[in-house]
């Protein structure tokens, strides 16, 4: 038995894939970013070079030959010479309008939210996919709701929540509301292999574009019944038109995206794919012309 | 810094090296400005100096006496203008001084105009006027999508670092292969550097809205359409067809391997009559404008100053460089080009001196490399840049009752592809010929019966409903075919030091473009790749008969 446990934590610490408590069974997934080092590769990785190719190889690039004359300050002088990010730096200027030193900071506020929203692995390993995206999500003040629950999970007035730290089989997430969330696609590659998510809002979220809906059409394609974008003015009329890969969407909601070019035709588009589809937010349907008809 | 001193002087039996990777860190000090007409330190190193100060100010002064009596649009009338480029230091400085003191004042005088009501339409003499760089640090040969993400990265990379200068023949783009490409993306490769291109290629066009933004103007719009490609596999191409669904999921690309009944459930509009399994593109696959990334790509470049100059290269000078020792030779064949003559549309030729060549020219690549005799020498000289012209047409269709919305772009085992085109039942499609088949390249005139004898057949047998379609209108664009392998050719020449070709994509460069102008600018900035490798794709195959081919080339 210890051995057993032992062997898996081995496992997940090597490879970052989760392999199940049932014996015979493993849930052989894999992370979208891979860390894992052991890949085989037959194209050529810059440390590999040297082995493979045929020409003449940099050893001789990195100095002078040992047959050649050097100067007695050879030693002094830089290898690489100046890093180009220093140059780089120094070219940029310092820029003291306002306006850039807003830019600047919100650089730095993005990057931040990146790489907390990025998806990271190693809580994968230790909670499954479905439980991960849940943590992920009622952590940043969004709501979960499980598969045979009746309440959604979230933070209470005190920020706390309730959520196993363990993995657990059978539990799957069944809706995620992320509307209080400023989600970004970086974001949405934590919600990855949700296998049973059908409801999904992502409603005021102002850095939803047309390639988060991409992400979110690849993901959900199978499962996802109602998903509602209001608001969420970076969506151009391409990302409306690729929900039509949403093969068992029910529901829509846009409310807000009026402004979108041609937007009732695509509604009209969307409706003749998907049959049970119902749209809700644009008033596409003119009563007046039916009664013509 | 000691490195560049030593390279500057002249001892045989010295390692002199082809270590101007190093040189070239060392050189690009900010703004540092050597030497004569505002020149960096680089072509200090590189071009040995032939005239001494004073002759060259004369001949100087005669080109301005020859040029004053024809209309010159490149250099001003005004000599007072150009005080800022003079020789002598102490000169230079006092131009500049007395230039920005000028400036201010009329600055002052057009704020009091525009206050008091006065000033109307700006003055003509406010408006900066082209000089023509004469010299230059990396000169860009052809001004499409890849010499314009070439130029872009440098100058991300360098800022004032660098002086970049792009030559384009034909500034309204009406035979660059950028402007008449379908516009697809996608990940499905069978070479594993391609994968890794597009993938680039789709990430940069993701961020492109901010890293391509300039103040003060709209922001770009490269209106993805994140559909997907559908490639499809007859009974004899399925093995490969899972082979390369491997890899690509291997490499990271989110796909989709159907089945004959699963994709004929998806897609109920499909014939799936001789496919045995098809791959759909899930993530990241689709098309977009490529009109909007090169433009995008040529303005940020601008702005960040590079230089765009509407010429045609007619000629490349090189120098042999008889310090340079290589391990296997005595003599040493390798040149270094210093100067392309620039035949402007008025006729005139001017030259432009610079350090780094960068052929970027597309389908028009095998020429450039002619101008140095690439192709008419002997041993690898006799070797030319194996790329021209072929022409593909795109034929845009209607039919109201085509696939609709989620129709992704579909390509049919033979090579036929097509993609709805906006929301009124338009469809692009097309297909490469046979290889005896090939259409003459004398222009971009279209043939139809190629639509109706090989186009329509196809897509009408793999989808029914576009037997009645009615072809609305068509185009013709050069492909820049690689005759060896139908591959991109990245990398030096092997016989010039200073010589980068990055053309050859033959269909698929609008995709690779963000990914190859950013290696070409780690070649010439770090001297090696940093992200991704494209070691394999060197001019060197050729030489050593090693074709890279692309296992499902459309």
């Amino acid at each position: 038995m210890m051995l057993h446990l032992l062997k898996q934590v081995q496992i997940i610490q090597k490879t970052g894939w989760l392999v199940s408590r049932n014996f015979g069974t493993s849930l052989m997934v894999k992370g979208s970013t891979d860390d894992n080092n052991n890949k085989k590769t037959w194209y050529y990785r810059m440390e590999d070079n040297s082995k493979k190719y045929w020409r003449l190889q940099s050893d001789c690039r990195e100095g002078v030959p040992e047959s050649e004359w050097q100067g007695m300050l050879h030693h002094l002088s830089p290898k690489h010479g100046i890093s180009l990010s220093v140059v780089h730096a120094l070219q940029k200027g310092i820029d003291l309008r306002p306006s850039a030193i807003a830019g600047w900071y919100g650089n730095i506020k993005r990057k931040i939210s990146v790489m907390d929203q990025s998806f990271k692995a190693k809580r994968v390993a230790a909670l499954g996919y479905d439980l991960a995206a849940a943590h992920f999500l009622v952590h940043r003040e969004g709501k979960v709701r499980f598969k045979d629950a009746q309440e959604w999970t979230q933070q209470d007035e005190n920020g706390e929540y309730e959520l196993t730290g363990h993995y657990s089989p059978n539990v799957f997430v069944e809706a995620i509301d992320a509307s209080g969330i400023d989600l970004l696609y970086e974001g949405l590659e934590s919600m990855c292999y949700l296998n049973h998510l059908k409801w999904l809002s992502v409603a005021s979220c102002p850095n939803i574009d047309d390639w988060c809906i991409d992400r979110i059409c690849c993901q959900y394609s199978n499962t996802l019944e109602y998903l509602d974008i209001s608001n969420c003015v970076k969506v151009t009329e391409y990302g409306i038109a690729a929900l039509g890969r949403l093969r068992k969407l029910k529901h829509l909601y846009l409310n807000g995206l009026d402004d979108v070019t041609n937007i009732k035709l695509l509604c009209l588009l969307l409706e003749d794919i998907l049959p049970d589809l119902h749209i809700e937010g644009i008033q596409y349907m003119d009563p007046k012309l039916l009664h013509h008809v | 810094m000691f490195y560049v001193l030593r390279t500057c002087s002249r001892h045989p039996g010295k390692y002199r090296g082809a270590e101007w990777s190093q040189v070239w860190s060392t050189c690009s000090y900010g703004g540092r400005k050597w030497g004569r007409r505002g020149v960096t330190t680089s072509t200090r190193t590189f071009c040995p100096p032939q005239e001494s100060q004073s002759s060259r100010k004369i001949q100087q002064n005669k080109e301005q006496e020859r040029e004053n009596q024809y209309e010159n649009p490149y250099q001003s009338k005004k000599p007072e203008y150009q005080r800022d480029q003079y020789d002598n230091p102490w000169q230079r400085t006092v131009g500049i001084l007395s230039n920005d003191i000028k400036n201010y004042f009329a600055g002052i005088r057009l704020m009091f105009r525009h206050i008091s009501g006065l000033q109307g339409d700006p003055v003509p003499d406010q408006v900066p006027k082209l000089t023509w760089p004469s010299h230059c640090d990396v000169l860009v040969v052809g001004g499409g999508v890849m010499g314009s993400s070439i130029a872009y990265h440098l100058k991300e990379r360098a800022l004032q670092g660098l002086n970049v200068v792009v030559v384009e023949e034909d500034s309204c783009y009406k035979r660059a292969s950028t402007g008449l490409s379908v516009g697809g993306i996608r990940q499905q490769f069978s070479v594993p550097e391609n994968i890794q291109l597009s993938q680039y290629g789709v990430e940069f066009l993701r961020q492109s809205p901010k890293l391509l933004a300039i103040e003060g103007m709209d922001p770009p719009r490269v209106q993805f359409h994140p559909h997907g490609y559908l490639s499809l596999a007859s009974e004899a191409g399925l093995n490969q067809l899972e082979e390369n669904y491997k890899l690509q999921v291997e490499m990271g690309a989110k796909l989709k391997f159907m089945h004959a009944e699963e994709l004929k459930n998806t897609f109920p509009w499909l014939n799936t009559d001789g496919i045995e399994a098809g791959v759909l593109g899930l993530e990241n696959e689709g098309w977009f404008d490529p009109w909007d990334l090169l433009f995008s790509l040529r303005r940020k470049a601008i702005s960040l100053g590079a230089q765009y100059v509407n010429g045609k290269v007619t000629g490349l000078k090189c120098k042999d460089l008889d310090d340079v020792i290589l391990e296997v030779h005595y003599s040493s064949p390798i040149k270094n080009l210093n100067s392309a003559e620039v035949t402007l549309p008025n006729g005139e030729k001017r030259s432009i001196t610079f350090a780094v060549l960068v052929i970027a020219a597309g389908a028009w690549s095998g020429e450039v490399g002619h101008l140095v005799g690439i192709g008419d020498g002997k041993g690898i000289m006799a070797v030319p840049i194996p790329v021209e012209p072929r022409k593909r047409y795109v034929y845009c269709v209607h039919a109201p009752e085509g696939p609709g919305l989620d129709a992704p772009l579909v390509i049919d085992p033979n090579g036929t592809y097509f993609r709805r085109e906006g929301l009124g039942g338009l469809y692009l499609c097309g297909q490469s010929p046979e290889e005896n088949d090939e259409p003459p390249i004398d222009d971009l005139e279209v043939d139809e019966t190629f639509f109706m004898n090989n186009v329509w057949p196809t897509i009408a047998n793999r989808v029914p409903s576009f037997e009645n379609l009615k072809l609305k209108t068509s185009w013709a664009g050069y492909y820049d075919y690689n005759t060896f392998d139908q591959n991109g050719i990245i990398g030096l020449h092997p016989l010039f030091s200073n010589m980068f070709i990055a053309t050859g994509f033959t269909g698929h460069g609008i995709q690779q473009a963000a990914g190859v102008g950013r290696a070409i600018m780690e070649c010439i900035l770090e001297g090696k790749y940093c992200t991704i490798n494209l070691e394999r794709f060197g001019f060197e195959r050729i030489l050593m008969n090693e074709p890279l081919f692309e296992k499902n080339i459309y």
